[in-house]
């Protein structure tokens, strides 16, 4: 996972509880990289689960909960620094369509180590569209939580739900995202 | 220590981890920026090495294609030309920048555009590939005959088509040139039976024609006796008719002195005489000449009379000439005997003749042409020159009238044989020279020059 997920993360951190919560996560998390973070860096994807379950146990939030509120501040944060992946995207629909084949694409170009997820769509009506989120890492909720930073910043009236698959590993999850 | 000691001591034990990690986190920021900018430094040399290969590869191909003779053009499926080789530049003589985006059909000729369309659609089917002849147009408004072969290829998505255009005039030219050659064996062939039949019969006359030329001779100098006898009995009739003797028998010798005419017979009998003997020997004249001709075999040198050969060619060409020009000529004696081949000669003598005759045919005959045979020896040469007063010839024909198929007559007339095979035996054969000399509309000499040894 790139570094610039997990200065994020601790930024958020920093913000919410104060910078004493990110030394002692940092402390008890038992991270590899002890906590040194470069945005383009690559680090183990399992310190960020380790970071999470740790802040869980000490803020009583629920690890999913956590990466969903990461994950929408996370998509404000990456849409403020790479601007001209929403450039020309009119609304949710085409911006999100646009994910898997634009811009992970892009993203893997920039950064040949990051490790990104899959997308499906399916578009059972005019106004719904379905995106099967399919990964090898445990993540799907700070997709879903991705998924609700974009949803604001389009500033749509979107209805989402979300079916979750059991697999062997990492994780999948059915969005669908009704007008 | 008081508790905002304990806070104080915490902050900066708290500020120094988080600084020793911004420390820590810069060094590996600073460790992967110079990988990285390696990394990018091999890549670019391996980019910069990738363009050079790929620039030295296409000045190749570019070099490969400009090197084909035959013209090659690319177009996309509208027939818009894309690209050209230098064959094709040469060929319809446009520059390349003018060809691009062209439409190769504005060069072929209007009949024919369909015809090309068809072939470009079956090779876009991928059908067995065909070659087709079209004229394409040049610059100069003329034409050139080409073989084209289309292919297709695909690239980024498009398909696009690969003309092979082979120019073909060159090889249609040889081709009609193989004809006349042909041709002209042909006639040759014909010739040379014609001649050795022509020699048989000439044989077969001569002897006959040989005793009848004796007998008139022997028969004219009898007639002079006859007539001497003859007159000695005219004397005798007329004494006895002074002396009234025999009275009945010249009565009788003078009734048919009148009814046969005495006069005339003694007049024209002589005359007849002389005119059979003079036609018979025209006769082994003509004879003698055709069985010099048919008679070329040999391709070697020997003692030949050029005086003589002229005579004889003028004797056999007499048909061409005789209706419109008089020959002239005017032969040195001390010409003698030079080496050549007599074939040869007698052809060279013969084509330059009937070229004369055709010249002033060309001119028109109110008055007749002349032909002026002049012969001279020189030191070690011996000069033959061939005059006439025909239509003469502009600067632009004579300088191609040794070439063989060079001809400005109509078909059936002139196969542009004559001159070459004339230079080649007098060139080649007898390291002579030959010259012209020609004024438009007053006439041509050709001036042979012989070795004597
Ligand atoms: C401007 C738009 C976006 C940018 C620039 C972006 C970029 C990135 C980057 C740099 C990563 C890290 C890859 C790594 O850790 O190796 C990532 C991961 C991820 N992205 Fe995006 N992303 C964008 C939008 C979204 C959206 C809208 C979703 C919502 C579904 C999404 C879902 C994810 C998830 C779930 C991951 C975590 C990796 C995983 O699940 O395996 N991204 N993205
Ligand atoms: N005496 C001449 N006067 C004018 N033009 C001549 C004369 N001799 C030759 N030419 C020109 O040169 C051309 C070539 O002559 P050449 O004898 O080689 O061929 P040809 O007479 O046309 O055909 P061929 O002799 O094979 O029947 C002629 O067609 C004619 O135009
Ligand atoms: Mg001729």
């Amino acid at each position: 996972m790139k570094g610039i997920i997990f200065i994020q993360f601790t930024k958020k951190v920093n913000e919410v509880w104060g910078e004493d919560m990110v030394e002692d996560l940092i402390e008890q998390a038992d991270l590899d990289s002890e906590g040194v973070y470069t945005s383009v860096g690559t680090y183990c994807f399992r310190e960020m689960v380790s970071l999470i379950n740790v802040l869980s146990k000490i803020s009583g939030t629920s690890p999913a909960d956590l990466q969903k509120t990461f994950g929408e501040y996370l998509f404000k944060q990456l849409s403020m620094k790479y601007p001209l992946f929403l450039e020309g995207k009119k609304d949710l629909f085409s911006f999100l369509a646009s994910l898997e084949n634009t811009i992970h694409v892009e993203v893997k170009k920039l950064y040949p180590e990051a490790e990104l997820p899959s997308f499906e769509y399916v578009f059972p009506a005019e106004n719904i569209m379905e995106m099967t989120y399919r990964s090898q890492r445990p993540f799907a909720d700070l997709a879903e939580g991705l998924l609700r930073g974009a949803v604001a910043h389009f500033g749509e009236k979107i209805e989402l739900s979300r079916q979750d698959f059991p697999v062997e590993k990492g994780s999948k999850a059915l969005f669908r995202l009704t007008k | 220590m008081c508790v905002c000691d304990d806070d104080k001591d915490r902050k900066i034990a708290t500020l120094r981890k988080r600084l020793s990690r911004e420390v820590r986190a810069r060094e590996q920021a600073e460790q992967l920026l110079e990988s990285k900018a390696l990394e990018l430094f091999q890549v670019n040399q391996n980019l910069l090495g990738s363009i050079q290969k790929a620039k030295n590869r296409s000045a190749r191909v570019n070099a490969i294609m400009n090197s084909i003779k035959d013209s090659v053009v690319a177009t996309n499926q509208k027939m818009e030309i894309l690209d050209v080789n230098k064959s094709c530049v040469g060929m319809w003589g446009i520059p390349y920048a003018g060809l691009m985006g062209r439409s190769v059909l504005e060069f072929v000729e209007n009949r024919q555009i369909a015809d090309y369309e068809a072939l470009c659609l079956s090779a876009s089917a991928d059908e067995q590939d065909e070659i087709k002849e079209f004229n394409f147009r040049t610059l100069d408004g003329g034409f050139v005959p080409a073989e084209v072969k289309i292919s297709t290829f695909q690239h980024d998505d498009e398909r696009f088509l690969l003309h092979l255009i082979r120019n073909v005039s060159n090889k249609k030219r040889l081709q009609k040139e193989r004809e006349a050659m042909q041709e002209e064996l042909a006639n040759a062939a014909k010739w040379e039976a014609v001649g050795q039949l022509a020699g048989g019969i000439a044989h077969e006359i001569n002897t006959p024609a040989q005793y009848i030329g004796d007998n008139l001779h022997f028969l004219s100098e009898c007639n002079e006796e006859i007539l001497e006898i003859l007159n000695k009995a005219l004397e005798l009739k007329k004494a006895c008719e002074q002396n009234g003797q025999y009275l009945d028998y010249v009565q009788e010798i003078d009734r048919l002195i009148e009814a046969y005419d005495l006069e005339y017979l003694c007049e024209e009998v002589p005359q007849a005489l002389k005119q059979s003997a003079q036609g018979i020997a025209q006769v082994s004249h003509i004879v003698r000449a055709m069985k010099n001709f048919s008679h070329p075999g040999t391709e070697e040198k020997k003692p030949f009379d050029i005086n003589a050969a002229i005579d004889t060619t003028l004797t056999v060409s007499r048909n061409e000439w005789k209706n419109i020009a008089t020959v002239v000529t005017d032969f040195d004696e001390h010409v003698g005997l030079v080496p050549c081949i007599p074939g040869g000669m007698n052809q060279v003598f013969l084509n330059i003749i009937v070229n004369a005759a055709h010249a002033i045919d060309v001119k028109g005959h109110e008055t007749m042409g002349e032909i002026r045979i002049v012969t001279r020896k020189l030191a070690d040469q011996v000069e033959i020159v061939i005059s006439d007063t025909g239509c003469g010839m502009p600067p632009e024909v004579v300088k191609n009238i040794f070439n063989p198929f060079f001809t400005t007559k109509e078909v059936g007339r002139g196969t542009g044989q004559g001159l070459a095979i004339v230079n080649d035996i007098i060139v080649q054969k007898h390291k002579g020279t030959i010259k012209v000399a020609t004024k438009e509309g007053k006439g041509t000499s050709f001036i042979i020059r012989i070795p004597c040894k």
